[in-house]
């Protein structure tokens, strides 16, 4: 028995049957099988105007924000010199020296009057002696 | 019934509104290769039958869940390998056969079987391809019975195709010898 020729042979002849008329009817007997898909209708809902531009204002509101914190607030900050800064030495020595420039210049002023007058008062003084 | 591409009835099986009728032609296009690839797993016409009823339901089913990255049609061999091998798993349970024995009592039910007319050379083929292993009989017969590329089967089973080649041979020899046997 040749083994190779047989297999070859056996596979053209096809042993099983079907029934009588089972192939037409069958994608109908099939489909008939299956359920009904459920078809969900897609709703889309129109998009406002006020909900379209929320976003942008909302961003809007945060930039303007930002831009008053920096204008209005932080340059406040800066003009109030904290005490540790060195800002505050540099500032406080110009006034304190014109304060005790001030002092000095009134103390010379007078010792200044002084001098000069003194002698208009002594000679005045001394006149009215003679 | 108007002719269509393999992609245009993928774009219309995900069409809800076209999915039914798209269906229909995948139905009609490969029901009855499936059968006999069920078939010839189960050896029963009845048997087939259901299975390919299932084969499609599973289809329809899991339809949103195809993209279209395989072939229609490997798709489809797929669940209807699954379907075949749940089903002769059970079988196998209900007959007590353990998952290494031969699933030879399959051979009663086929010469039971009405639309079964094979001589004795036919029921001794069958009989080979019986006690070959489960894997290397699905590969037997898809490429024996289907001339089915090797590219193919293997995206079907999730075998290399080099794997899948070594056992078609083995089957093809173990066949062979079985034939030679005087039974």
């Amino acid at each position: 028995m040749n083994s190779e020729k047989d297999l070859e042979q056996l596979k053209e002849k096809n042993p099983f049957r079907v029934p009588e008329g089972y192939w037409e009817g069958l994608t109908d007997h099939i489909m008939e099988q299956l359920p009904e898909k459920e078809v969900v209708p897609v709703v889309t809902r129109k998009v406002t105007m006020m909900e379209y531009v929320r976003p942008w204002l909302y961003l809007a509101a945060v930039i303007a924000g930002l831009g008053l914190f920096f204008k209005v607030i932080a340059p406040k900050e800066n003009n109030a010199t904290p005490t540790d800064s060195l800002l505050v030495n540099e500032q406080s020595t110009p006034a304190s020296v014109s304060t005790s420039a001030k002092a000095s210049t009134n103390e010379d002023y007078l010792e200044y009057v002084e001098d000069r007058y003194a002698g208009y008062v002594l000679s005045g003084n001394l006149g009215e002696g003679e | 019934m108007q002719q269509y591409t393999e992609d245009e009835i993928i774009q219309q099986l995900h069409d809800p509104t076209l999915q039914r009728e798209a269906f229909a032609r995948v139905v009609e296009l490969y029901s009855e290769k499936l059968y006999w690839q069920i078939r010839r797993m189960v050896l029963n016409h009845d048997d087939a039958n259901d299975l390919l009823q299932n084969t499609f339901l599973k289809a329809w089913t899991s339809i949103d869940l195809f993209r279209g990255d395989a072939k229609l049609s490997t798709w489809l061999y797929k669940i209807a390998l699954n379907e075949c091998i749940t089903f002769l798993n059970h079988q196998r349970a209900m007959n007590n056969v353990s998952i290494d024995d031969t699933d030879v009592f399959l051979l009663e039910q086929l010469k039971s079987d009405d639309y079964f007319d094979g001589d004795d050379l036919q029921v001794k083929l069958q009989k080979a391809i019986l006690t070959l292993p489960e894997k290397q009989r699905i590969v037997f017969m898809m490429k024996y019975y289907d001339d089915m590329k090797y590219e193919q089967i293997s995206e079907i089973v999730g075998t290399t195709v080099g794997a899948l080649k070594a056992s078609y041979h083995h089957a093809v020899k173990k066949v062979e010898e079985f034939l030679t046997k005087d039974i």
